[in-house]
């Protein structure tokens, strides 16, 4: 009946009539329906958490005179995402994290860490937990006093800081320890007291370089699972490694830098499968092939 | 960058005028020295030269000693280096590096003695030969000096009772070293140690730099003896060296037990940790948490490695005359409460300010991204040595103001600017401690990093030219000859001196904080 109709209306216009009312309707649609979804996005979604980006760079770039160690670094990590930052030694990745850390300056681009640019260090410091390559710690102090001294520089009260204190160094077996002399520890001992102190003050982005250094398989295995709470915990986890089963377990998504460049990036399942295959023949491949030449090999741009 | 610029032509303009000025000295000696060969004045004058020589190659000494304690004495990367060659190499290897150190500082006085002598005496033959000796001297030296920092360091680590109390051991004998010097006995006892090295081979060294002048004073056995020594005692030394080294590498350490290494109470949570000590019921809740945390992390960096003071304790030797004199007068002369103010204040500033970016070491990172502002990192900085010797040096100065001739209004004087003269060094120290950072070469150094002598030297610099008007109106010598000079009261001097001191101080460290606050704010260290 209704196509009845619809041919009986369409047999009272002329053709002409028809292609004009077809060629606005269409470019109404063309203009309109983006709208209309977004306009029904803002509807249905009122009220609730937008995913946030935690990490946000843009062109990020460092130059030393002629080198370059980071180029045009384009970056997006939603929040409660663990990124899995992987690249061969001297890639550009310990320069990347300074500079989102805001430890160094770029040369160009820039970065915003929750919402903060990267240029204002002490809008992006609350917000931000680091694990540098080498644990930032006292040789002089014992590891208790070290995490005092860490978290009263972020004025973190005592009551709070004594048991968060108290359970993250029982969480990493580190109490019995905790009264001597960090010169002392031993390498994972260092490494686990400079975690500790990068997450007293629960941040809402958390930068680990090679964090399972130097680590045993137990405590690895601590560091790992820790990651995953982290992330639970709608944190975001900036993971540099060279470990990539860690990568594979616990990251979201993975980037690879090369010579600076990001060469490949996507969920860890989905560049293995790519290939048909591992995150680590994955990672041999992409380098190799960068190391033969210039390629345009991306898992997921 | 154009700051750093700035900071490195200032600093090695104001190095370079000290060092103009030492060798000024050195070299118009040894022109007068030349001068006198072959005239009656010449034997006097090779004492003398002996003398010389063999001060200066105890002091090249004591300072390897030193150095050798706080750094020569290990290697940067043991791992790699021992693994890849014997031990003993890197011993060599690390000897020359020190002997390298200081043959580049003193190879241009050396060069310019030996001409301005050979100019002197007439004698071309003489410069090579001066050169040549001197620089085995400084050989001898630094063999020497390097065994002494060694066997410094191996009784620290193997003998139990020096590795428990080795703080306490060298704060002792460097209050017996202030009290012998400060009694004159230290005169005393160079005189014994002149005489003594004047009649031995490195007293003779002189004779052997001297062996080409033209003159029968020089005679055969000394220079040859002299010779011997110089060829042999490196030789000895160096093998010294490498098995004392050797030692102190491989040997296992007497492990100290620390009044914060308690293993029993370890469980405990709090136990040994910063928030349990005396300053925190002394100054928790009353102080902002994170300049509390900053200074007794200090104390407690400086009470483990008492290294770290050592320039606030260079300035004690400004006591030794005022007490030496109070000593002699047999009652506290009026110079003494004013020292103990100049004193207090210049080691206060020493203390813990002098080195606010480097001494954070591979800390840095942790610093910077707590988001703590410069200006209140340098508050716990501060603090530290203001909580200390703020008070000593003020109850100091007043209660021996009052016990000496000094009146009550002096004497209160006298501890107020001492007062004051702390707050602001420690200020200076910061700024000039900023502007002129000494790092660890060691990216991924922990250990604590001793502020650089040019650091200490414009802190010093800055510290004396605030203070120079309330020396005017507190010293009493200088406070009388100026009130007759310009015919107005000591008490009025006084007042305008201490004026002028307060104004001054607070500007110097005002700009001092200021600037270091905002270089820390800025800082990105891995910029360079």
């Amino acid at each position: 009946m209704e196509s009845h109709v619809l041919h009986h209306s369409m047999n009272q216009r002329s053709s002409t009539e028809v292609i004009q009312m077809v060629a606005v309707t269409g470019v109404i649609g063309m203009i309109g329906s983006p709208l209309v979804v977004r306009y029904l996005y803002i509807l249905f979604s009122w009220g609730r958490e937008v995913p946030m980006t935690a990490i946000n760079a843009t062109n990020l770039t460092k130059r030393y005179g002629e080198t370059i160690a980071v180029d045009g670094l384009d970056l997006t990590v939603p929040e409660g995402f663990v990124y899995g930052f992987l690249g061969p030694n001297g890639a550009g990745k310990t320069t990347t994290m300074r500079m989102l850390t805001t430890l160094m300056t770029p040369t160009d681009g820039t970065a915003r860490i929750a919402g903060h640019p990267i240029t204002e260090r002490e809008a992006v410091a609350p917000h931000v937990g680091y694990l540098p390559d080498v644990p930032p710690l006292y040789d002089e102090l014992t590891g208790r006093e070290q995490l005092e001294y860490a978290a009263g520089l972020r004025d973190i009260s005592d009551a709070h800081s004594q048991e968060r204190i108290g359970t993250l160094l029982d969480r990493f077996d580190l109490t019995e320890d905790a009264d001597k002399r960090i010169s002392t520890y031993s390498k994972g001992m260092k490494q686990k007291a400079g975690l500790i102190q990068a997450l007293l003050h629960d941040p809402e982005v958390v930068f680990l370089d090679e964090p399972t250094s130097g680590l045993d398989p137990r405590a690895a295995h601590t560091v790992r699972e820790m990651i995953v709470e982290l992330a639970a915990s709608d944190a975001t986890v900036f993971l540099s490694t060279h470990i990539l089963p860690v990568v594979e377990e616990v990251a979201d998504r993975v980037g690879v830098l090369y010579d600076g460049t990001l060469i490949a990036e996507g969920p860890p399942g989905a560049l293995a499968e790519q290939a048909d295959s591992d995150l680590e023949d994955i990672f041999l491949e992409l380098t190799e092939e960068r190391e033969a030449g210039p390629v345009a090999t991306e898992g997921n741009t | 960058m154009a700051d750093n610029h700035r900071t490195l032509i200032v600093g090695g303009v104001l190095t370079g005028l000290f060092y103009l000025f030492l060798i000024a000295g050195a070299v118009r000696g040894a022109y007068v020295l030349g001068t006198a060969v072959g005239t009656d004045m010449f034997t006097e004058q090779l004492l003398l030269a002996r003398t010389i020589v063999a001060g200066m190659a105890i002091g090249v000494a004591f300072m390897v000693t030193l150095r050798t304690v706080q750094e020569y004495g290990d290697l940067d990367e043991p791992a790699p280096v021992l693994t890849a060659i014997p031990y003993q190499e890197a011993v060599w290897g690390l000897l020359l590096m020190a002997y390298i150190e200081f043959v580049e500082l003193a190879v241009v006085p050396i060069l310019a003695v030996a001409v301005a002598f050979a100019v002197g005496a007439g004698s071309v033959a003489s410069a090579p030969v001066i050169t040549v000796v001197l620089l085995a001297v400084v050989a001898l030296s630094t063999t020497a000096g390097f065994v002494l920092g060694q066997l410094l360091m191996l009784s620290s680590i193997r003998v139990a009772f020096v590795a428990r109390y080795k703080t306490l051991i060298g704060v002792l004998a460097f209050v017996a070293y202030f009290i012998v010097a400060a009694t004159g006995a230290l005169a005393d006892l160079f005189r014994v140690d002149w005489t003594v090295f004047g009649a031995t081979p490195l007293g003779w060294v002189a004779d052997l730099a001297l062996v080409a002048a033209p003159t029968p004073s020089i005679g055969i056995a000394r220079p040859a003896a002299a010779a011997v020594t110089l060829l042999a005692g490196p030789i000895f030394l160096t093998w010294l060296a490498a098995r004392l080294t050797g030692a102190v590498w491989y040997a296992d350490p007497v492990q100290p037990v620390d009044d914060t290494d308690d293993r029993n109470t370890a469980s405990a949570v709090g136990t040994g940790g910063l928030s349990s000590g005396l300053s925190e019921r002394l100054f928790g809740g009353r102080l902002a948490r994170p300049t509390l945390r900053i200074a007794q992390k200090s104390w407690r960096r400086a009470y483990r490695v008492p290294l770290k003071l050592q320039f606030a304790m260079w300035p004690v030797f400004f006591l030794i005359v005022p007490i030496q004199q109070s000593i002699e007068a047999g009652e506290i002369t009026t110079l003494l409460p004013i020292s103990i103010a100049i004193y207090g204040a210049w080691a206060t500033g020493a203390a813990f300010t002098l080195n606010p970016l480097g001494d954070e070491g591979a800390v840095l990172p942790l610093t910077l991204t707590s988001g703590i502002r410069g200006i209140q990192f340098l508050r716990g900085l501060l603090f530290a040595g203001i909580a200390i010797g703020g008070p000593l040096t003020v109850v100091l100065a007043m209660a021996v103001g009052f016990a000496s001739p000094m009146d009550v209004f002096s004497a209160v004087v006298t501890g107020m600017l001492g007062g004051i003269l702390c707050v602001s060094a420690c200020a200076i120290g910061v700024g000039v401690g900023t502007a002129f950072p000494k790092f660890d070469p060691l990216s991924h150094n922990n250990k604590v990093v001793v502020p650089g002598m040019l650091a200490f030297a414009v802190y010093s610099l800055v510290f004396f030219l605030v203070l120079l008007p309330g020396l005017f109106g507190s010293f009493p010598p200088l406070t009388q000859w100026l009130s007759g000079e310009v015919d107005v009261s000591t008490q009025t001097l006084t007042l305008a001196g201490i004026a002028g001191t307060t104004l001054l101080a607070g500007g110097a460290g005002w700009v001092g904080l200021r600037a270091a606050g905002r270089t820390i704010d800025d800082y990105t260290p891995d910029d360079g």
